[in-house]
C-alpha cells in the first residue's frame, strides 16, 4: 500500500464524509423527534400486521416508533447515501482519474498499478467502514438526546451490514472503472445498479416464484435477516466481503491489462461500441452528433440528452412496469393496505398502498422519479453555470458579445426543456403503466396533473442548483447545495406526513408544494405549482443578479 | 472613436482577500499597435486580460478599450474583440468546426470563408472532437475562433502555447497582417524573444505593477553589450575612462573588453587613437535584460537600464 496514495484519497473524500454523518444522525434525530408522538400507531400496527408483515418491517415486541425509525434509516436513507458517497469513490479511484488526466503523472512514479489500486480500495474500505459506523454511533447518541429507548436494536450490527454492502458498492464501482477507465459510465452504471439492487432486493421477496433472485443483489444481504433486531448475520457479512474482494481483484487485472487514458473517455465508449451499427446511431442520435448547436440554450439541451433521455426513460419504463407489477401482486397490496396504519405509509409518499394511486405514489412519485428529475435538472444546472467555470471555458465563451444574462437565461431554458420532457414521460408512462391494470385505473388528468407538478420540482431544483452555480462558480458546491436541498426538504415533507403536529413543515417543503395536496388523487393543485413557478422564477433572477456581479473563475 | 487607445487603464486594482494581483496599473495601447505584455508567471498578465474582458471585475481603477468603459459597454467591446485565454478550454464533445460555428452564431458577421482560410494556413482538421485534440491542435481551435470575426481588437493569452514552430511562424505573419489592416494586438508572453518578433512595443509587469514601457527598438538599443578589441601594443589601465555609458571594463595588456550600452561610436574613437589589430561584438542579449526587470531581489536596486533611462 502506498501511504500517500492512501491519505490522498481519505483527505479528498473525508468532508462528503462528515456531511453524510451529520446528515443521517440529523435524519435520525429529526425522525425521533417526530415519532415519539406516534407510540400508539406503532402498537397497533404491531396488533394488526400479519406475521409475516411484521417479520419483513423488522416489528416485535419491543419495536417503538424510534426503532422503527432507525430501522427506515437503515434501508433507504443510510445505503443511499453511503453507497452514493461509496460509488463515488470507485468511480473517481482509477476513471476518475484518467477523466481528469492525472493517473498518467501519478503512474508515472514507479509504482505499481496494482499498489495504486489496493491503496484506493483501501482507502474505500477505511472511509466506508469508518462514515458507516460513525454514522451509527450518531444515531445513539440521537437516541440517546431524545430519551429513545432501544431495547431490541443493534446498532453496531446494522452498521456493520450497511458498510460492509457499502464497501462492496464501491468496490464495484472501483472494478468497472478499472476495465473501462470511463468515470461516466462507470458511476452511471453502479448508481443504476444500486437503484435496480434497492427494488430487486426490496420487491423480489415479494414475489414467491422469484423471491430467490433477489440474491444477486448485494443489498439483500444488508437487509436479510433484520440485523437491525437480530445482530449480525455472519454468513451475510461473508458473502459480502467475497464479493468486495472479488471485485478489488477484478479491478486489479482491469488496471493491469489496458492502456490508460488521459482525459475524457465518452468517445471511446463509442469507439469500443462502434462496432455494433444500431449502438452507434442510437449513441450518436443521443449525442446529437453532426448537428450544430447554434445557440446556448440549443447546446446545453443537446449535450444533456444522453441524461435527459436516460432519466426520462427510466421514469418512462417505471411507469409502464408498475401496471402488470400491480396486477401481479395487488392481492397482497390489498392485505398490507388493510393492515397497515395510514400514518407509516404516509412516509413512502402515500396514503394507502392498495389503490392503484397509492402504489403509483409509493414506487414512483415518492422517490424514484422525484430523484431521477433532480438528478437530471441539479447536474444539468450546475454543470450551466459552475462547470463551464470548472472547465475554464466560460471565459471564451463570455468572449463572445452576449450579455450574462443572455447564459443563464438560456441554460434556463434549456433545464425548463428538459423538465418538461421529462414530465411528458412521465405521464406517457404512468398513463401506459395504469391503463394495463385489470383492477382499477387512474384519472387521465390527475397523470397529467402530477406529470406537471414533478416538472415543477425539477425545474425548481435546477433554478436553484444555478443560483448556486452563479454565486460560487463550482460545479461541486452547486450539486452537493441542491441536492443536500432536496434530501433536507423530501425528509422535512415525508415526517410532515406522519404527524398533524408537524403538517406545517411540509408547506415549507418544495417537495411539499409537489406532492403535499396528492396530485395524483386531487388533480392540478393552483398553490402548489405557482409557488414552484414563481419560485423557480425568483432562483432564476437570483441567478442572473448573483452571475452578472460574479468574478468569472477560470 | 478611432482616435481613442485601443486600451487604456487607469490605476487598474485587483485584489484576492489580501492578495494583491494588480496594482495601480496604468496601461495604454494605440490603435492598430502590436503590443507586448511581458512578466513572470504570476505577475498578473492574465487577471489583466480577464479584466479588460469583464470577466472579473477591478478592485479600484477602470479600463477602456476603444473608448468604452470595460464593465459598461462590455458587449459592444466584445463584438469588436477577439480573444484567446491564456489556459484555453474549449468543449470536449463538439467537433472543431460545430465549435467555430457555434461561437460564430453568438457573434455573428463571421465570414466562413475566412475560417476556412485559417483552419487551412493553421492545417486545423476541424472534423474531429475537441476531446480528441492534442494540445497544440486545440490551440490553433483558439486562434481561429479569436481570428475569426476580424475584430478591431484581438487579445491573446500566451497564444503559442504547444504550437509548432511552423505554425508559430504562420501566426506571426498572420499577428503582421492583421495588424496592418490597423487591427490591434494585445498578446502576453513570458519569453521576450517571441514578443521581439512581433511586437511594436513591450510592458513588462512584476508582482501586478507595471515595471517599464518600452519599444522594442529602444530596448535593444539600452541592452548590455559586449566589445572585445585585441591592439598591436599594451594599452594604458585608464584607456576608456570618461566614456558615457561605458558599464565596466577589463583591460588584459594587450586586450580589452568593454560593456556597454548605446552607442559604440564613442568606444571605437578612443580605441582607434591605439593601434587596433581586430575586434568582435556580441549581439544585443534581450534576454538578458528582460531577466534584469524579473529578478526582484532588492526593489530599490534598480534595473541597469532605469538607472540609465
Amino acid at each position: 500500500m502506498l501511504a500517500n496514495v492512501y491519505t490522498k484519497a481519505l483527505r479528498d473524500r473525508w468532508l462528503g464524509w462528515m456531511l453524510a454523518i451529520v446528515g443521517l444522525t440529523a435524519i435520525a434525530y429529526f425522525g425521533m423527534f417526530v415519532y415519539s408522538d406516534l407510540d400508539d400507531f406503532v402498537e397497533g400496527m404491531r396488533d394488526s400486521l400479519p406475521e409475516a408483515m411484521r417479520n419483513i418491517l423488522g416489528l416485535t415486541e419491543t419495536t417503538t416508533p424510534a426503532t422503527f425509525l432507525l430501522s427506515a434509516v437503515f434501508t433507504s436513507y443510510g445505503p443511499f447515501i453511503v453507497m452514493g458517497l461509496a460509488i463515488s469513490m470507485g468511480s473517481a479511484a482509477v476513471a476518475g482519474e484518467e477523466r481528469d488526466g492525472t493517473f498518467d503523472i501519478l503512474q508515472s512514479n514507479p509504482v505499481e498499478r496494482t499498489t495504486t489500486v489496493l491503496s484506493k480500495a483501501g482507502a474505500i474500505l477505511t472511509l466506508v467502514t469508518a462514515g458507516s459506523l460513525v454514522s451509527g454511533g450518531g444515531m445513539w447518541i440521537a437516541s440517546r438526546a431524545v430519551g429513545a429507548d432501544l431495547t431490541g436494536v443493534d446498532l453496531f450490527a446494522a452498521s456493520l451490514h450497511l458498510a460492509s454492502a457499502g464497501v462492496v458498492y464501491g468496490m464495484i464501482a472501483l472494478a468497472v472503472g478499472a476495465w473501462t477507465g470511463n468515470a461516466a459510465l462507470t458511476s452511471g452504471g453502479a448508481a443504476g445498479f444500486l437503484i435496480l439492487s434497492f427494488f430487486g432486493a426490496g420487491i423480489l421477496p415479494i414475489i414467491d416464484s422469484i423471491a430467490w433472485l433477489a440474491r444477486i443483489f448485494p443489498w439483500f444481504y444488508m437487509v436479510d435477516g433484520t440485523p437491525i433486531n437480530k445482530g449480525i448475520v455472519w454468513p451475510s457479512l461473508l458473502v459480502l466481503g467475497v464479493i468486495a474482494l472479488a471485485m478489488v481483484g477484478i479491478a486489479v487485472a482491469g488496471v493491469n491489462r489496458r492502456d490508460l487514458r488521459v482525459g475524457i473517455a465518452s468517445s471511446s465508449l463509442r469507439d469500443r461500441l462502434s462496432s455494433n451499427r444500431i449502438l452507434t446511431s442510437v449513441l450518436e442520435r443521443m449525442e446529437a452528433s453532426g448537428q450544430t448547436v447554434r445557440t446556448i440554450a440549443a447546446k446545453a439541451f443537446n449535450e444533456s440528452r444522453p441524461m435527459i433521455i436516460t432519466a426520462s426513460v427510466i421514469v418512462l419504463y417505471m411507469g409502464v412496469l408498475m401496471g402488470p407489477m400491480y396486477n401481479l401482486i395487488d392481492d397482497v397490496l390489498i392485505d398490507f393496505g388493510d393492515s397497515f396504519p395510514e400514518g407509516l405509509l404516509a412516509i413512502v409518499g402515500t396514503k394507502d398502498l392498495s389503490s392503484v394511486s397509492g402504489w403509483y405514489s409509493a414506487e414512483i412519485f415518492s422517490i424514484v422519479g422525484p430523484a431521477a428529475a433532480l438528478v437530471l435538472t441539479i447536474s444539468m444546472a450546475a454543470k450551466a453555470l459552475g462547470g463551464e467555470q470548472d472547465r475554464g471555458s466560460m471565459d471564451v465563451l463570455l468572449a463572445n458579445p452576449v450579455s450574462r444574462s443572455h447564459v443563464v437565461l438560456h441554460n434556463a431554458a434549456a433545464i425548463a426543456g428538459a423538465s418538461v420532457g421529462f414530465g411528458l414521460a412521465t405521464f406517457v408512462g404512468t398513463w401506459a403503466g395504469a391503463a394495463l391494470i385489470t383492477s382499477g385505473g387512474l384519472e387521465l388528468v390527475n397523470v397529467a396533473a402530477v406529470s406537471v407538478h414533478i416538472a415543477g420540482l425539477a425545474m425548481f431544483f435546477g433554478a436553484f442548483a444555478m443560483l448556486v452555480g452563479a454565486i460560487t462558480g463550482r460545479t461541486s458546491i452547486a450539486v452537493g447545495a441542491a441536492s443536500g436541498l432536496g434530501i433536507a426538504s423530501y425528509v422535512l415533507n415525508a415526517f410532515s406526513a406522519v404527524s398533524e403536529n408537524y403538517a406545517w413543515l411540509g408547506s415549507l417543503s418544495p417537495f411539499g408544494w409537489y406532492s403535499g395536496s396528492d396530485p395524483l388523487n386531487n388533480g392540478f393543485s393552483g398553490s402548489g405549482l405557482v409557488t414552484l413557478a414563481v419560485g423557480s422564477a425568483l432562483l432564476i433572477g437570483l441567478a442572473v443578479f448573483a452571475f452578472l456581479r460574479a468574478d468569472i473563475k477560470n | 472613436m478611432s482616435t481613442q487607445p485601443a486600451i487604456r487603464t487607469d490605476k487598474l486594482t485587483k485584489h484576492y482577500g489580501n492578495f494583491e494581483a494588480l496594482v495601480d496599473l496604468d496601461l495604454e495601447v494605440e490603435q492598430g499597435e502590436v503590443f507586448g505584455y511581458l512578466g513572470p508567471n504570476g505577475a498578473g498578465k492574465s487577471t489583466t486580460i480577464r479584466t479588460l474582458l469583464d470577466l472579473i471585475r477591478p478592485t479600484t481603477g477602470s479600463a477602456s478599450l476603444m473608448g468604452l468603459d470595460s464593465h459598461r459597454d462590455s458587449i459592444e467591446i466584445r463584438r469588436n474583440t477577439g480573444y484567446l485565454p491564456g489556459d484555453l478550454a474549449l468543449y470536449d464533445k463538439l467537433t472543431g468546426k460545430e465549435l467555430l460555428r457555434y461561437f460564430a452564431n453568438l457573434r455573428g458577421g463571421v465570414d466562413w470563408k475566412y475560417v476556412d482560410q485559417l483552419s487551412e494556413r493553421f492545417s486545423s482538421d476541424l472534423s474531429r472532437k475537441i476531446g480528441d485534440y492534442s494540445t497544440g491542435n486545440r490551440q490553433k481551435v483558439g486562434l481561429i475562433q479569436a481570428f475569426m470575426s476580424k475584430p478591431r481588437l484581438l487579445i491573446l493569452d500566451e497564444p503559442s502555447t504547444g504550437l509548432d514552430p511552423l505554425v508559430q511562424q504562420e501566426f506571426h505573419s498572420l499577428v503582421n497582417e492583421v495588424s496592418k489592416d490597423g487591427s490591434t494586438v494585445f498578446l502576453s508572453s513570458h519569453t521576450l524573444s517571441e514578443v521581439g518578433r512581433v511586437a511594436d512595443r513591450v510592458g513588462i509587469i512584476r508582482h501586478g505593477r507595471m515595471v517599464v514601457v518600452e519599444t522594442i527598438d529602444s530596448l535593444k538599443a539600452k541592452a548590455i553589450r559586449r566589445i572585445d578589441i585585441h591592439f598591436a601594443t599594451e594599452i594604458p589601465a585608464g584607456a576608456f575612462d570618461g566614456i558615457d555609458k561605458i558599464r565596466s571594463v577589463d583591460i588584459d595588456g594587450v586586450r580589452a573588453h568593454v560593456s556597454f550600452e548605446g552607442s559604440v561610436e564613442p568606444i571605437l574613437r578612443r580605441a582607434m587613437e591605439f593601434d587596433v589589430l581586430n575586434l568582435a561584438t556580441a549581439e544585443a542579449d534581450l534576454e538578458e535584460i528582460f531577466l534584469t526587470y524579473y529578478h526582484d531581489e532588492t526593489d530599490g536596486h534598480d534595473t541597469r537600464v532605469e538607472a540609465s533611462a
